[in-house]
């Protein structure tokens, strides 16, 4: 597994860069996510798939939408709204705050009167991708770090192992 | 890259921000938290007052006093660890004087005994009969195994479970209340699992799993967490799990006696039937665990165990350690709610 990814990664940063990048880039997003949202009345913790779509405009300003499936606790899903900056270049690292909902199964904390936590959770936090490099709009990420909070004094952990963007 | 055409970029940029849109407005409109039916409560909540709490002391001295005294099961098969004293697991004589206890209330209990050689399970099940719906069964569960004394492992509980066996013989009950003592739980929940795979449980229409409810303490820092549970800091609450299954039920049990001042609970709601890889690590501890797989609606109850209680499968684990005050409102709890799902009339 670690040998096909090292050939994929490396695939990509010697391949030839496509036509230069126009003001607005559209990027099909493709990734792995882990997450662990807890708060004083929710669990939700899991790993799972999630895809998207993503904005450049004018080679630094980047806004993504995407949508995942987290397994492990239940069935759950989040929807994510993400504006940050990046920078040019091979190596591109970036930015973002977020929004973002969670849905779905979760261990719930009932509170005294025996009424159930609301159905959907909002989440805001920051995430940066470190390890993000470009290649002619495509992009390849590993190791991004999201932090948020929630309701419910919630804090919210994301990793996601490997993100790739194709570009449209 | 491809060209994309300006307009078309347009109506790219316009189909992102009104899907962003719509993740803000569900954000904003996100449903609201389900209240529990109230229907029943003043009836229900009348039955507590028919436990006899003091009753509770000395079912537990003698429960105590019978399994330090009772020769262990056979532990062939079990290694003995530091949590896990295997061979000092007692049974036989506490299902007599559960047994005998039963009698002496009018009851005339079943012996079920499920499995073969040293290591069968013997389950004691007595029943309070429902007027209109015999068929229906509330099914209000402890097990009598325990290692050296347990008198919260499971002392607590079984005598919990007897005072109200005791109390609900002064109403009348549209369904029929069940009560069992399941035997070898702290081998692997032996004797539930063998219950339910017997067909025993079929006629469960609701089920509460008692499983220590005896140990409190009022110091801050008293309560350990479960792994990405957040739990209040003090232990001095019961701890109600339940599952998709048995949601209406717990939020019930909750809302009913917080509303009649009965106990202090903490009510948990484990994802789908509860038996999810992560969940099923956390809350599946007890004799509920095939009841869960099986999709009878139950309510787990517990003080958490080696969560706060630090006498948990040691024989430090005596009637005096007990917070009798804690376990007398939560027998109560627990009795009401057993009127409640059982249509006390």
């Amino acid at each position: 597994m670690i040998k096909y990814f090292v050939i994929i990664f490396f695939s990509f940063l010697l391949s030839r860069p496509a036509k230069a990048q126009e003001p607005v880039d559209f990027i099909f997003r493709i990734h792995q996510t882990g997450i662990y949202f807890v708060s004083d009345r929710i669990s939700t913790i899991g790993a799972g798939l999630g895809t998207g779509l993503e904005i450049i405009y004018d080679k630094n300003i980047d806004a993504q939408l995407d949508a995942n499936i987290i397994w492990g606790n239940g069935n759950a899903a989040s929807a994510r709204l993400a504006l940050g900056y990046k920078l040019q270049g091979k190596w591109s690292p970036a930015i973002f705050t977020t929004f973002g909902l969670l849905f779905g199964q979760r261990t719930e904390v009932l509170s005294d009167n025996g009424s159930r936590p609301k159905n959907t959770v909002w989440l805001a936090g920051l995430r940066i991708n470190p390890l993000r490099f470009e290649r002619g709009g495509n992009y390849i990420s590993m190791l991004e770090l999201g932090y948020g909070i929630g309701p419910d004094n919630g804090t919210n952990l994301e990793i996601e192992i490997l993100s790739f963007g194709i570009s449209l | 890259m491809t060209y994309i055409p300006r307009p078309l970029i347009n109506s790219y940029i316009k189909i992102f921000f009104k899907y962003s849109f719509v993740v803000i407005l569900l954000m904003i409109c996100s449903c609201s938290p389900t209240e529990p039916d109230h229907a029943g409560f003043e009836a229900a909540a009348a039955v507590a007052n028919d436990v006899n709490t003091s009753a509770l002391l000395p079912l537990i001295n003698q429960l105590a006093l019978v399994h330090n005294n009772d020769t262990p099961v056979n532990s062939d098969g079990y290694d003995t660890e530091e949590l896990f004293p295997a061979r000092n697991l007692t049974r036989d004589a506490a299902f007599k004087l559960i047994s005998e206890t039963f009698v002496s209330m009018g009851y005339t209990p079943d012996t079920i005994k499920l499995g073969d050689g040293p290591q069968a399970a013997y389950n004691i099940s007595a029943e309070w009969k429902g007027t209109t719906h015999p068929d229906q069964v509330i099914l209000l569960a402890s097990h009598l195994d325990a290692f050296y004394q347990g008198a919260d492992d499971n002392g607590s509980a079984v005598a919990a479970m007897l005072e109200i066996a005791r109390a609900v013989r002064k109403h009348k009950f549209s369904r029929t209340i069940r009560f069992v003592a399941f035997d070898l739980e702290e081998f692997g929940s032996v004797g539930s699992t063998r219950y339910v795979k017997a067909g025993y449980a079929d006629d469960v229409v609701t089920a509460i799993v008692m499983d220590m409810i005896g140990y409190a303490s009022n110091k801050p820092h008293s309560q350990d967490d479960l792994f990405a549970l957040k739990l209040p800091d003090t232990a001095d609450f019961l701890l109600a799990i339940g599952n998709e299954n048995s949601s209406a039920q717990t939020q019930q049990l909750l809302a009913l006696s917080s509303s009649y001042g009965l106990a202090k609970l903490t009510g948990v709601l484990a994802p789908g039937d509860g038996t999810y890889l992560l969940s099923s690590i956390l809350f599946m501890r007890s004799d509920h665990g095939l009841l869960w797989f099986n999709h009878v609606p139950t309510i787990f109850l517990t003080d958490t165990a080696n969560l706060r209680n630090p006498n948990y499968h040691k024989p430090t684990d005596t009637p005096e350690t007990l917070d009798y005050d804690f376990l007398k409102k939560n027998t109560k709890a627990i009795a009401a709610a057993v009127a409640l799902f059982a249509g006390v009339r």
